[in-house]
């Protein structure tokens, strides 16, 4: 996930952290980063990483092309074998995770989760 | 099942106190801005109240060689604790280039960054008002010479108080604006840093004072009243001290438990002797005590009000030797008291500086409106 308000970007001195507008994946620019560290703190969820190049971070797998949609692909997903990562908008894995609970439920198998309070 | 995220950031290394990327470096540039602006806003208002530019043009300021030696001060401070910062980042050869690397106005980092390379400029041209030789070869420079001098000299000392004053409270507000942190979400904060910053200020200034060339030639009266004040200002800002410090456990208590287990740590845990220790007993404790003990002394006599020199040349017993002795340390025992203290309350701020775990997958799933 990606922030709707990334605290990252507003605290980057450098601008060197940005959201997309197309797909609001938020990147960075390691060209402009000073390495303050500031991002660091920013961050609730601990994502901004530092290695010997600088800042480092999930960009959906830009860096190495989009996929045959047009869309990002990134490689959790595409490899992920249970098949646990979506990408996409929300409203779009709202709609994944409905049609898998309606099948849970047609199968049975919903109910069973219930009943073990899992 | 839910899922936590570890607080350790994969890639940086473990600080002090096992806290994350900021280490001990940051408590020390936090210190030195602070530092640097308690001392231009105090040593602002002791000049302005001295008689100005006026006074130290014709040469019947009663400063000595105050005005010089805390110009210079402020200025070091000021630039060790930007060379400091930018031995903390990264790519330090960015960071020098401002206007590319500092261009973000919503950045409090970037906001800073500016007000510190302003202050560099402002206190090189407060230096050049406060060295007589300087001043002069100004002085002859500007269109109305004498007149000119004492006119933008006084401007130059007020907005170099201005900017400390700013300087000062930026160190605290630049933590204030992680909202990432907890610890750090209060407003009580840049307020503590502030006191600390002006506390420091006041007690350097005071040795400085004590043990300089002060107030030679200046009726005792005066030197009295404004030695007084000077305590004075330093008991009231250690007891302001005191309040924003109690405000900001207080508040950082009852801020959730996250925040009551990171000010446990603070009293009684980990960081205890840092903070009462340092903080409390060195940074504030010690030099109120010693202000106390220079009020009373200056009450008693008030040719106390002299350089420690002086004090020492009218001391007629072995007794008044040791007393003037000893309360002519007192100054230089609040300062280095001040200063020590003032860092380790900034390591303990920094130290307290972490996020609260996150449960992912509840964040996830309540995002998406999944129960």
């Amino acid at each position: 996930m990606h922030c709707a308000e990334p605290q990252c970007v507003h605290v980057c001195p450098a601008s060197a952290l940005s959201k997309r507008a197309e797909d609001g994946i938020v990147v960075v620019d390691r060209d402009l980063c000073v390495g303050c560290h500031y991002c660091l703190y920013a961050c609730p969820y601990d994502v901004p990483t530092y290695d010997d190049g600088g800042l480092v971070k999930c960009d959906m797998c830009l860096s190495l092309g989009l996929g045959e949609d047009g869309r990002p692909s990134p490689h959790c997903v595409a490899t992920c074998p249970l098949q646990a990562l979506y990408f996409g908008t929300t409203e779009e894995i709202e709609r994944v995770i409905a049609e898998k609970e309606r099948r849970m439920r047609g199968h049975g198998r919903l109910g069973v989760i219930e009943e073990t309070g899992e | 099942m839910v899922a936590s995220v570890s607080s350790r950031r994969r890639g940086s290394e473990t600080t002090m106190f096992g806290q994350s990327a900021w280490g001990w470096l940051p408590s020390l540039y936090l210190l030195l801005g602070g530092f640097a602006g308690g001392i231009a806003l105090v040593s602002a208002a002791v000049r302005l109240a001295c008689g100005g530019m006026r006074a130290e043009v014709d040469g019947s300021c009663a400063l000595g060689s105050f005005p010089a030696v805390v110009s210079r001060l402020s200025l070091v401070l000021l630039l060790i604790g930007l060379t400091c910062l930018l031995l903390d980042v990264d790519n330090p050869d960015r960071a020098l280039v401002l206007w590319d690397s500092f261009s973000n106005r919503n950045s409090w980092m970037a906001i800073g960054a500016w007000v510190l390379a302003v202050g560099c400029v402002v206190f090189a041209i407060n230096l050049i008002f406060a060295v007589p030789k300087l001043r002069d070869a100004l002085g002859e420079m500007l269109p109305q010479g004498g007149r000119g001098m004492m006119v933008v000299g006084n401007v130059v000392i007020l907005i170099s108080g201005i900017i400390g004053l700013v300087i000062a409270t930026y160190t605290g507000v630049l933590l204030f604006a992680a909202e990432s942190i907890p610890m750090w979400r209060t407003l009580t904060l840049p307020m503590l840093f502030l006191l600390s910053s002006c506390s420091m200020g006041v007690e350097v200034s005071m040795a400085i004072l004590s043990f300089g060339t002060a107030f030679e030639g200046l009726r005792i009266a005066s030197a009295h009243t404004l030695m007084t004040e000077i305590a004075v200002a330093g008991v009231l800002l250690g007891l302001g001290e005191s309040g924003a410090m109690i405000m900001y456990v207080i508040g950082r208590s009852g801020a959730g438990t996250f925040c009551a287990q990171e000010i446990a740590k603070m009293l009684t845990g980990t960081l205890a002797p840092w903070f009462w220790g340092g903080a409390v007993v060195l940074g504030i404790l010690v030099p109120f005590v010693c202000e106390m003990v220079l009020m009373t002394a200056l009450r008693r006599d008030a040719h106390r009000a002299m350089s420690l020199r002086n004090a020492l040349g009218r001391a007629q017993s072995g007794t008044m030797i040791v007393r003037s002795l000893f309360e002519g340390v007192l100054p230089m025992i609040a300062a280095v008291s001040s200063v020590v203290g003032s860092f380790a309350l900034r390591c303990v701020v920094i130290a307290v500086g972490v996020h609260e775990p996150v449960a992912i997958a509840r964040l996830v799933t309540a995002s998406l409106g999944i129960s």
